[in-house]
């Protein structure tokens, strides 16, 4: 009851026509700076903190969150309509989003995801209400073994991505590790594989991201003379209010991946991107047609989509409970904490507690608009991308491009993307998953500091993973999710080869 | 095999292969654990080993011949996506006189004539609109100096 009471009171602050104003407008910007190439959650919220300065504490804290919740919806709304993540949780979306758009069903797979988002959001600020300080007090008992089993669980999703081209989906997995080795090593402190000075810093994923997925589908379409042809701009609501049927194939899934969120969200470093992962894995595993997962499966959009929102509120509570960042995103609002002077950590409820509980009262209120004005706004996205759909090759490229330039403000990044685009075009060609590759640059990096600070805590055994009951638990957890993989595939084969001496 | 194909496997081939070779740089082993070059000569001598599976693999399936045939043909279906890519890269070194979006122009006109089926002026305008737009939201809006 304590937490409802503080809530209230957290409601009786930010409801003033000034703050209402703020989170409404944050919740706009996030959404738009979340939908380019290249701007994802920590530039949303870098590019909003001068605007902060001399706000009353709750108001900037209120406009910073509601943009790092916004950019979290606006994330899917270019990788549904033209194949282009912004940043890594929305990979994902892309995979069973853009099938959706090109079968003439984006404004639905906009509607279906924008509803997942908020349940998923809701869900996550429920957890951060009422069992932020339990949960986090548990966060503190994972080290660096349990981390990288977390990791390499994420990893071993590989597998489940894979589908039958498990070979092909390998080869992709090492080429992103080693990808991901570029530039410091976290553990030594050595540079790797510096050919040039930009490569001090490693590779950004985001630009590998940028032209893997959206420039490599703008030459896969001019090479194949795809014309996309989504009618004339239009308003009707049923094309993208999500109806029963779908929504009900859209319920399980989007529960599950609430509560999968929330929990790997709270997990510092781990964050969305392993939750949208291994959800997806998850879902594939549990669907009855795991088939259709790629080609426009909506337990496969829903699913993720919350993991995704769900994980924002749950990366929160380590930061406001124990002074934890667990994303890029969280470790600038570390710094908006410091900045409006409150001190994160464990007394930070307890010294400042009217401003943290006015902050998830933003975040509530923030969620609810989100909803409202994405669902508002989806015809207007639609019919925008109906607009230029005869141009839809140059404005892919033109944003891909400017983003990939505003990651570093240099043309460094440019070159890369254009890299990642010609092999994300040569993959798309060939048949080789795209998954694993990006799971493995955006895994690999902290799967590696991981294991090795592990190693060294075990003082050069490996037992360390075995004797820890949590990371032994999730040791257990990474072997089923392979050995059912293998077995499912062997029952798949066997399938097939029955199926064919019966056709005989 | 594809040709394509072919020089997708080869070209990861040798991006293992060297940093296989620098990867011997780094120390493998250190006091307590393992060193830089631990992960990424593994996954290079891996990266290598699958290469050659998936080759041989496809060398035993193949029915017909082994290496690309009719290169001709199918260099020319896949030119407009080879073209858009060399204009890219041709635009983005042009990038270091200065100007991100006067190159990006460029490039994007000309994908318009050659790939779109745009005429000049539709080609000329609606590209300006859609650089104006990204201008507007980036540079104005944001503050990103995209010039």
């Amino acid at each position: 009851m304590d937490a409802l009471s503080n809530l209230m009171m957290g409601f009786g602050d930010i409801l003033t026509p000034y703050n209402i104003a703020i989170i409404f407008a944050a919740g706009l910007i996030g959404t738009v700076v979340g939908a380019l190439p290249g701007l994802g959650p920590s530039a949303g919220i870098a590019l909003m903190l001068p605007l902060t300065f001399g706000m009353p504490e709750a108001s900037g804290l209120c406009l910073l969150t509601g943009v790092y919740m916004g950019t979290m919806y606006g994330g899917r709304i270019t990788s549904i309509l033209i194949n282009a993540p912004g940043d890594a949780p929305a990979i994902i979306t892309a995979l069973e989003g853009y099938p959706m758009m090109q079968q003439g069903r984006g404004a639905m797979a906009l509607g279906i995801s924008a509803f997942s988002s908020f349940i998923g959001g809701l869900f996550g600020l429920l957890v951060l209400i009422f069992a932020a300080p339990v949960i986090a007090s548990y966060a503190i008992f994972l080290g660096p073994p349990e981390y990288f089993l977390l990791m390499a669980t994420g990893l071993a999703t590989v597998m489940l991505l894979a589908g039958d081209q498990i070979a092909k989906a390998f080869l992709v997995t090492c080429l992103g590790v080693l990808v991901s080795t570029f530039g410091s090593d976290y553990v030594s402190g050595q540079i790797r594989f510096a050919f040039m000075p930009e490569l001090i810093e490693g590779i950004d994923f985001v630009a590998i991201i940028i032209g893997l997925y959206g420039l490599g589908e703008v030459f896969y379409n001019l090479e194949k003379r795809v014309k996309l042809n989504l009618g004339k701009p239009g308003f009707r609501m049923k094309e993208f209010i999500p109806g029963k049927a779908e929504l009900g194939e859209a319920a399980a899934p989007t529960l599950r991946g609430s509560v999968l969120g929330t929990l790997i969200g709270i997990v510092p470093g781990a964050g969305a991107t392993v939750a949208t992962f291994l959800d997806y894995a998850l879902e594939k595993r549990l669907s009855k047609k795991p088939e259709t997962f790629g080609t426009g499966n909506i337990a496969g959009l829903a699913g993720p989509e919350a993991t995704n929102n769900a994980a924002v509120p749950g990366s929160l509570i380590p930061l406001i409970t124990l002074g934890i960042p667990g994303s890029g995103g969280t470790a600038i609002m570390l710094g908006a904490l410091i900045m409006f002077g409150l001190r994160p950590g464990p007394l930070l409820m307890t010294t400042s507690g009217d401003i943290v509980w006015a902050m998830i009262a933003g975040l509530v209120l923030a969620n609810l608009f989100l909803l409202a004005s994405n669902v508002l706004l989806i015809p207007v996205f639609v019919n925008l991308l109906r607009a230029v759909q005869g141009n839809l090759a140059n404005v892919v490229i033109a944003l891909c491009v400017v983003g990939a330039f505003s990651l570093a403000y240099s043309p460094f990044n440019i070159w890369i993307m254009l890299i990642f685009g010609v092999l994300g075009y040569l993959m798309k060609k060939n048949d080789y998953p795209t998954g694993p590759f990006i799971l493995a640059v955006v895994l690999a990096p902290l799967a590696e500091n991981y294991f090795r600070q592990s190693i060294m805590l075990g003082q050069g055994s490996a037992g360390i993973f075995l004797d820890r009951p949590i990371s032994l638990t999730i040791l257990i957890v990474m072997v089923l999710i392979v050995v059912l993989s293998i077995l499912s595939q062997i029952r798949k084969k066997r399938r097939m080869r029955r199926a064919a001496v019966d056709g005989e | 095999m594809r040709a394509s194909e072919l020089l997708l496997i080869a070209g990861t081939a040798v991006f293992a292969l060297v940093l296989c070779v620098q990867s011997t740089d780094f120390q493998y082993f250190s006091r307590q654990g393992f060193g830089p070059g631990f992960v990424p000569m593994n996954f290079a001598i891996l990266t290598l080993l699958l290469a050659g599976y998936l080759l041989i693999k496809a060398r035993l399936k193949a029915d017909g011949p082994f290496l690309p045939e009719k290169l001709g043909e199918r260099l020319k279906a896949a030119a407009p996506a080879l073209l858009a890519a060399l204009l890219l890269f041709a635009g983005t070194a042009l990038m270091a006189f200065g100007s991100v979006l006067a190159p990006l122009y460029a490039v994007m006109v000309v994908i318009s004539l050659a790939f779109l089926g745009h005429g000049l002026v539709r080609a000329l305008v609606l590209n300006a609109v859609t650089l104006a737009a990204i201008y507007a939201i980036f540079s104005l809006w944001l503050n990103i100096p995209v010039v």
